[in-house]
């Protein structure tokens, strides 16, 4: 009789650690060789991809039709999951976002996007006029810096912050330092401005870079970053309440502006936009960083490598060869 | 009683696929534009639901057979202070949001059906254990004394005392349970473990509410039978039938 | 036989020991009954004898043996155990209930349902009606039948009964007290039976054991306790009235005056009954036929009423203020009230007279104890 209460107890210990364990050892259960081997051989072109892309006439179809493939399944999920789901191999190719740091992080890379196919979301920092009028070096100072943004710069900060738990503060230091994008620091005499930014990782670095340039080339900031989503940093631009944050060209055009067809050429997009902005609202789109924060479709760096693809088209030529 | 066990057993359930076939033909027939119908197709219904049902059944399995055992061990006398700290634990684990839960295990376990079966496996744990407890502890003590005075072994109190008395309350913990399992399932679509879930959250994203009503829906009458069948299985067994 | 050895049991969390150093024996066949206030210890001396409690110090022996090296469940198998709450199991019915311990003793199916059938019928549950009903649709009174029906399921040589009567009506509780009384007469178990109740405890017990405070104030006969109350505690638990408590339990036969000098043959003539009742000191003579066995009563005034000179036989009267050898001087002095005499006569089985009680008597005994 105690014998079977101890069986007891030890069947529900047992079961707990097979609940533990059990689950945990399955985390990746398709393409388990893949590491391992030396040559890369996908059987099976699993695509991930989160819940609107999947179903929208202009999500997943429109790009099968454009591109000329298809692929042999779908796996749903939050969006914010895809890049894990890859690293693991539970897929072969997932779409995210082109500048998320996990990208670099977990060795994954972008696939152009040769055919034009997503709507460009190229940066720039949109300033009041007023506030360009009054201080017209703002452009000097901040084009250097967009220039030196590129897709790969963006996803390594990003990274930094939200991989590595830097600060955004750090990491925008950081990245201004390595560029030499500061110069000889100046007294704070120039005036006043605020900087605004939305509140995700990306938007708060873009702040923190634009805030310690400014304060460097010895203006008085007030740092006014994290404001939320992008109706709230628009219309506190439009109210004056902050003079300038980074916004997006496809953003600018879509929903500030509210176009229904979207701009898939990144000097189109800033062109339209900027000229419409200005005429409409009195805001300056300065000249854009070269990263494109669009949806992106990612594979592993070293598929990608072995199978000698680069872009969407090397993709749907291997899907089909 | 004959009548009544057909009915229990067979008619109503019946009835509640029945619904779910209707709901499923209604919304495969009008699907409410073609983005919708890309998921509102037989084959797709069938899977999500499919993975649905083997999401909940696996998981509510695996927290029965751990959380029952456990209940039993920590209403024991010697293991009654541990039982507490268990109990704690676990009430704590419970305030985590089912969404964090998944993002955490997802985390350390990876993505896709495990994890979502360890985390819906954690979510019902709860229900489960402090019903067990609360079932065994609710025993009058009376009956307990009793039993021991007149020469019952441990093992017989519990088997022939204590667990038939506690038998409605770890029931209804299981039900509990289970009916918050089905609910809980629908987020298992956000690391991909499919079910149900997956035509909500699409509904939810593209603004159809076809898809989100045939996916809760379906959820809904699944929860329903669930809790009727347990309740059938639970009369059977207390011979109230 | 149950011995108990300086017993004492302290509870963690309570200030003085529940039970303080207690020694008592009790034979076997007889009752022990444990009174005393609330709280002072007799659940917990009940459950120490069956190992349900581990005493701190002393030691109990059961048939001689030391229980503490007994297995609990082999001791408690041959303990039958009314608990206080009763403790019915709710989900069983009634016949289950009963069969408890002779399911766990394996005994065969249909000595355990004729078992049931008949402890059922003795503590006054016909099994037809009762059999399957859950203890939940009986009265109070009727589940405490049921424990005591349980505890003795196996026919156990030792009974720990904790309050087995308290929630039955004083007529039913009455009527149990005797049925218990009188399978006690055959079956001579070991019982320690616990009552809140001082005139149960004199009525059931063969022995009393007064506790007070875990501690044992005094333990003896029911007659003794009445009789003699060890201290203040006592006399005021037996209460003001104990004298007529005593009359409760002090059989006729132990106090009559045999009366020899006051019957007459019934053929001795009158002259010679007259006698005898001027030195009667209760007015009349009683007659009684060549085998002793009682025909009636003469007073002076039949004699003068009487024509002729007849036989004593021939003009005596029946008299009804008779009790048994057998019956208390409670009934005594009920029947004397009763009739609005100041005696009774005493009758043993064939009417043979034994002798009388008068009111006097009563009195006296009732005097010794206020003194
Ligand atoms: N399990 C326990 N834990 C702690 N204290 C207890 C426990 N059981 C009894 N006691 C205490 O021990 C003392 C004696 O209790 P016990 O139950 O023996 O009294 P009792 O004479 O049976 O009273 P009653 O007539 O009310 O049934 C009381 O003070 C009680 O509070
Ligand atoms: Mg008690």
């Amino acid at each position: 009789m105690i014998k079977l209460r101890w069986l007891a107890v030890a069947v529900c210990l047992g079961l707990l650690i097979f609940g533990v364990v059990g689950c945990g050892g399955g985390g990746s259960s398709q393409n388990d060789a893949g590491e391992s081997e030396s040559e890369t051989v996908i059987e099976n072109w699993v695509f991930a991809a989160d819940h609107e892309f999947a179903v929208r006439p202009d999500g997943l179809p429109k790009l099968e039709e454009e591109y000329g493939f298809k692929f042999d399944d779908v796996k749903v999920m939050d969006l914010g999951v895809t890049y894990g789901a890859l690293k693991e191999e539970q897929v072969a190719v997932a779409m995210g976002f082109a500048t998320d740091g996990r990208i670099g992080a977990f060795n994954l890379v972008n696939l152009e996007d040769d055919k034009k196919f997503f709507p460009v979301y190229n940066p720039a920092p949109v300033v009041r006029k007023e506030i360009m009028d009054k201080y017209p070096e703002i452009k000097d100072i901040l084009d250097p810096i967009a220039e030196k943004l590129d897709t790969d710069t963006m996803i390594a900060l990003n990274g930094k912050v939200d991989v590595d738990g830097m600060q955004p503060k750090e990491a925008a230091e950081e990245f201004l330092n390595d560029n030499g994008l500061l110069g000889e620091a100046v007294e704070a005499s120039k005036g006043k401005v605020v900087v605004g930014s939305k509140e995700f990782t990306e938007q708060l670095i873009l702040g923190q870079i634009t805030i310690l340039a400014l304060q460097n080339a010895g203006f008085e900031v007030e740092d006014n970053t994290g404001l939320g989503g992008t109706e709230v940093a628009r219309s506190a631009l439009e109210n004056g309440e902050i003079d300038m944050y980074w916004e997006y060209t496809g953003t600018g055009w879509l929903v500030a502006l509210e176009h229904e067809e979207a701009i898939t050429d990144s000097d189109e997009a800033y062109q339209k936009v900027k000229e419409e902005d200005l005429e409409k609202n009195n805001l300056v789109w300065l000249p854009y960083a070269p990263f494109n924060n669009t949806y992106t479709i990612m594979m592993r760096g070293v598929d990608a490598e072995a199978l000698g693809i680069k872009s969407i088209s090397d993709l749907a030529d291997q899907i089909n060869s | 009683m004959r009548p009544n066990r057909l009915i229990g057993w067979y008619v109503f359930p019946a009835l509640l696929i029945g619904c779910a076939v209707m709901v499923t033909v209604y919304f495969v027939q009008n699907p409410g534009g073609p983005m919708a119908a890309r998921l509102l197709s037989y084959a797709q219904v069938l899977t999500s639901t499919r993975q649905h049902l083997i999401l909940v059944l696996v998981s509510s399995l695996l927290a029965i057979m751990a959380a029952v055992p456990l209940g039993i061990m920590i209403s024991r006398p010697q293991f009654r202070k541990i039982g507490i700290v268990i109990e704690n634990v676990i009430n704590i684990a419970q305030t985590i949001p089912s969404l964090a839960i998944l993002a955490l295990f997802m985390t350390i376990l990876g993505l896709g059906f495990n994890t979502a079966i360890f985390a819906l496996w954690c979510y019902s744990l709860l229900p489960i254990l402090r019903n067990t407890f609360a079932g065994i502890k609710n025993v009058p003590e009376g009956a307990i004394q009793a039993a021991k005075g007149m020469g019952m072994t441990p093992w017989h109190i519990l088997r022939r005392i204590e667990l038939p008395l506690a038998y409605p309350i770890v029931m209804a913990g299981i039900r509990t349970a289970v009916v918050i399992n089905v609910g809980t399932a629908t987020l298992a679509t956000f690391i991909s473990a499919g079910g149900l879930g997956e035509l909500i959250v699409t509904g939810i994203s593209v603004g159809r509410d076809s898809l989100i009503i045939a996916g809760a829906l379906l959820s809904a009458i699944m929860a329903i039978l669930f809790d009727h069948i347990l309740g059938q299985v639970e009369a059977a067994l207390t011979g109230n039938n | 036989m149950i011995k108990l050895e300086k017993v004492t049991k302290v509870y963690s969390d309570q200030e003085g020991p529940a039970v303080d150093n207690l020694s008592m024996e009790i034979k076997d066949g007889e009752v022990c009954v444990l009174v005393g206030p609330s709280g002072c210890g007799k659940t917990t001396t009940m459950k120490m004898i069956n190992k349900l409690e581990e005493p701190n110090s002393g030691t109990i022996y059961v048939d001689g043996k030391d229980i503490s090296t007994v297995n609990s469940i082999q001791l408690r198998l041959d303990i039958g155990y009314v608990i206080q709450e009763i403790g019915l199991f709710p989900h069983m019915t009634i016949a289950d209930n009963v069969a408890t311990v002779p399911r766990e003793k394996k005994w065969p199916a249909d000595q355990i349902r004729h078992r049931v059938d008949e402890l059922m019928e003795m503590v006054g549950l016909p099994p037809k009606i009762y059999r399957q009903r859950k203890p939940a649709d009986l009265s109070g009174g009727q589940r405490q039948r049921v424990g005591v029906a349980r505890a003795m399921a196996s026919d156990p040589p030792i009974l720990l009964m904790d309050e087995p009567f308290g929630a039955v009506d004083p007529i039913t509780r009455a009527r149990l007290q005797n049925e218990f009384l009188r399978i006690q007469e055959k079956m001579k178990k070991t019982i320690v039976f616990v009552t809140h109740d001082i005139d149960e405890a004199i009525k059931m017990g063969d022995k009393i054991a007064v506790m007070r405070r875990g501690k044992l104030v005094q333990y003896s006969s029911p007659d003794e306790i009445l009789s003699s109350p060890a201290n203040e505690f006592v006399s005021k638990l037996v209460g003001k009235n104990r004298s007529i408590k005593r009359l409760h339990l002090i059989k006729a036969e132990s106090v009559l005056d045999s009366g020899i000098s006051l019957t007459v043959k019934s053929n001795v003539p009158v002259e010679e009954v007259e006698k005898v009742i001027e030195a009667s000191y209760i007015g009349v003579s009683m007659v009684v036929n060549g085998s002793g066995s009682l025909l009636g009563a003469i007073s002076l005034a039949d004699i003068r009423e009487a024509q002729g000179i007849p036989t004593a036989g021939e003009i005596c009267q029946p008299i009804f203020n008779t009790v048994d050898t057998g019956a208390t001087l409670n009934d005594a002095l009920s029947v004397m009230l009763n009739y609005g005499e100041s005696f009774v006569a005493v009758l043993s089985t064939g009417n043979v007279f034994a002798g009388i009680i008068t009111l006097g008597d009563l009195l006296e005994l009732v005097k010794s104890d206020a003194a």
